[in-house]
């Protein structure tokens, strides 16, 4: 049995690459700051940098708190209602910041991105495949 | 203001394309509520990609309240309830990349599922293309390790250790909108995750 799937964007990133990187837009309000953040489908949530987090006008510990498990310990994290625009797809997120500076990458998991799209990787090429997932198809 | 210098003004304006001339009309509409002067300078140029799109948005937004609209140019292509069913009419029309917005207000259904788990609101949204300021990364990222960095138009804006400084800068230079990269380098051991 075999399986067909269709995307409508197809995004191109390095062999030399660490991780697989998007590019990525947050909005809150009347702002926006566009920055990298790596493809993680590991993650539960969305985490990005308590940096970005201010440039972007949020009050970070005014979220939700959000314990997060590590390969090492845990993080404090504070979840936000945001806008998320990736590959041209927007998406009302919700998305966590790092209680502490330093973060060192933003990731997109599955709360708040995976979870609302199509996606499909193959690593050998380096293509990413996108399209949204519209639940009332 | 003289008359000679009204007539002047009105005669570049009627000169003006028509997103031109919504834009004048929109700024000038600022200025004479007092809203902040700067707001013009700060929108996103991402946004010139869909500038007949958006001036149609601005124009029809009350007409469409709580449905998905589907825009190729300043030409409805559908509208309806999902976002489904203006794909498929905006396919219909050979249109593939139509700019597909939900236009919510705070009271209506879709609003109210706020926080109830993520949704799509738009597809086809502009965004810029960064490949040159990977190409420039890609080069010179390792020079600039543990920095932020701002960059547009292909090169480096603004650099430093305090994203906020960063940003600053980059305003201040006339980049409002910039991409921001928090710079690695080579010698990092590979991640396993957190």
């Amino acid at each position: 049995m075999s399986f067909q799937l269709t995307f409508s964007r197809r995004h191109k990133y390095e062999e030399t690459d660490s991780g697989i990187p998007l590019n990525v837009i947050l909005q809150f309000g009347g702002s926006e700051v566009e920055c990298a953040a790596k493809v993680d489908p590991g993650a539960q949530f969305c985490l990005f940098r308590r940096e970005v987090a201010e440039q972007l006008g949020i009050d970070v510990e005014a979220g939700i708190k959000q314990n997060l498990r590590t390969l090492n310990g845990s993080l404090v994290a504070y979840g936000h209602d945001v806008k998320l625009i990736t590959l041209k797809v927007e998406l009302d997120s919700y998305v966590c910041f790092a209680k502490d500076y330093g973060l060192p990458r933003n990731l997109l998991g599955r709360i708040g991105w995976l979870r609302r799209i199509r996606l499909a990787i193959i690593d050998y090429d380096q293509e990413l495949y996108l399209s949204d997932y519209n639940a009332q198809d | 203001m003289a008359a000679a210098a009204v007539e002047k003004v009105v005669s570049e304006f009627e000169q003006l394309s028509p997103e031109q001339q919504r834009e004048a009309l929109r700024l000038l509409r600022q200025k004479l509520n007092g809203s902040a002067p700067h707001e013009a300078v700060t929108r996103p140029k991402r946004l010139n990609e869909r500038a007949r799109e958006y001036a149609w948005l601005e124009e029809h937004r009350a007409e469409y309240l709580d449905q998905w609209v589907a825009l190729d140019g300043d030409r409805l292509l559908s509208h309806g309830p999902t976002l489904a069913h203006v794909r498929r009419e905006a396919e219909a029309q050979g249109v593939e990349d139509a700019l597909m917005i939900l236009i919510e207000t705070a009271e209506g259904p879709e609003f109210q599922k706020r926080g109830k788990g993520d949704r799509i609101v738009a597809v086809n949204v502009p965004m810029p293309d960064r490949s040159r300021e990977h190409e420039w990364l890609k080069q010179h990222e390792h020079e600039y390790a543990g920095q932020w960095l701002a960059l547009d138009d292909g090169r480096l804006i603004s650099h430093g250790h305090s994203m906020k400084e960063v940003a600053a800068e980059a305003k201040k230079l006339g980049f409002p909108n910039p991409y921001f990269v928090h710079a690695e380098s080579p010698d990092d051991l590979p991640w396993a995750g957190f």
